[in-house]
């Protein structure tokens, strides 16, 4: 703030002393715009003091009850202070010392500089790592168990499968050697058929030549 | 003859004379109702700031310490009832020098004031932010000291003198206009 208001302010307040008093004068006479403000704010005070109040319109001013008189009991007047400072102090050193106070399980902890939250961040930690432990335990025993099962179901399509194999192999030989029996009866029949007919004719014709004696051994 | 202090006044409307309340409140409702009108230029906003003003006093009285007279306690209160108008009538706009909060929407050629040079100022002050019209009402029509102001308006005594001297420097400005 520039001293012309400063003693602007003084004399709006009558306050100037007799050394001021001249600085002002000077002023007054050197500074057309400062001189300018003390004739402006004489209007305004004449202006002021000649302003007529108005008169207030009719209204209803609200009616008082009794009003809830301050305790002055010594507890609010001495006591409620010291205990409002005692207790931003207690907030203070609180904010200071990083003071934590964790509630967990039950039990109450108060730590300081921020160890609580260590043990907090620990705690999690652990709990995080045994519950993925116990995850991958689960994980690897389906996994085991679906392995078992999985070598137990082509065990036993291999052993279907090699029976039936076996089986019909067996089959297919058996047919084979009666195909075989079979068609060496049949060689055998065509065989003595044809001795037959040999040894008919030779019978047949043996009356007629009256040597049946003679009948030649059938070969 | 013997007229009862604010003090007595105020200790007996808190322990419920209602009595002694109306005659605290007729001490100040003229007061208070000119320095509306002189803020807003508008009898009926005055007639409001003056009922909401009363009736902060009437909720807040309890809390009235005595550590200043009662005078600059309730203007303190009509001081912020003033700004609150303000913000409503603008909806909201920023309390700073950029931004000055000048009524243009006040009547003063409504309101009944014989004298034309106090008619004139107050036209004039409405031109003002409502930083430098409060500044030269309670300077001039209320008669406080700037230590006074500086308490009610909750800043330096050094920023209330500056308003002041910039709020002459404009009131100059448009009086000198209107004149022209």
């Amino acid at each position: 703030m520039s001293d012309k208001h400063e003693l602007f302010a003084l004399w709006l307040e009558g306050r100037l002393s007799a050394e001021q008093q001249q600085v002002f004068e000077r002023l007054c006479a050197d500074d057309d715009e400062f001189a300018r403000q003390v004739s402006l704010a004489r209007q305004v005070e004449q202006a002021a003091t000649r302003y007529e109040e108005q008169p207030v319109p009719n209204w209803q001013i609200p009616a008082i009850g009794p009003q809830p008189v301050a305790d002055s009991s010594w507890w609010r007047g001495r006591a409620m202070p010291s205990l409002s400072f005692a207790m931003s102090i207690v907030a203070l050193v609180m904010v200071l010392f990083r003071v934590e106070v964790q509630v967990h399980g039950g039990s109450l902890t108060v730590s300081f500089a921020g160890q609580g939250r260590e043990d907090e961040i620990r705690r999690q930690v652990d709990a995080e790592i045994a519950q993925f432990r116990e995850q991958q335990q689960v994980l690897l025993a389906n996994y085991s168990r679906e392995m078992r099962e999985q070598q137990q179901d082509v065990s036993s399509q291999l052993t279907s499968y090699l029976l039936s194999a076996s089986r019909t192999e067996r089959r297919e030989d058996f047919a084979e050697l009666i195909k075989f029996v079979n068609q060496q009866r049949e060689d055998d029949q065509q065989f003595y058929a044809r001795q037959f007919n040999k040894l008919q004719q030779q019978v047949y014709l043996a009356p007629e030549t009256g040597q049946r004696d003679n009948l030649s051994p059938i070969k | 003859m013997f007229e009862q202090s604010d003090e007595t006044l105020i200790r007996k409307a808190l322990k419920g004379n209602n009595g002694a309340w109306q005659k605290l409140v007729k001490r100040y409702d003229k007061a208070v109702y000119n320095y509306g009108l002189r803020m807003t230029g508008n009898a009926d906003d005055a007639m409001d700031l003056l009922q909401e003003v009363f009736l902060s006093v009437f909720r807040n009285l309890q809390s009235f310490r005595g550590e200043g007279s009662f005078k600059a306690w309730l203007f303190r209160i009509a001081h912020h009832r003033m700004v609150e108008f303000y913000r409503r009538k603008r909806d909201y706009q920023p309390l700073d020098e950029e931004n000055p909060l000048v009524d243009e929407l006040a009547c003063v050629s409504r309101l009944t004031i014989a004298d034309a040079q106090s008619r004139e100022l107050v036209r004039a002050m409405q031109q003002l932010s409502l930083e430098q019209k409060a500044v030269v009402e309670l300077k001039f029509f209320s008669q406080f000291t700037f230590e006074e102001i500086a308490e009610q308006l909750g800043v330096s005594s050094n920023t209330v003198k500056s308003r002041l001297y910039a709020g002459l420097g404009k009131l100059k400005d448009v009086m000198e206009v209107h004149y022209v």
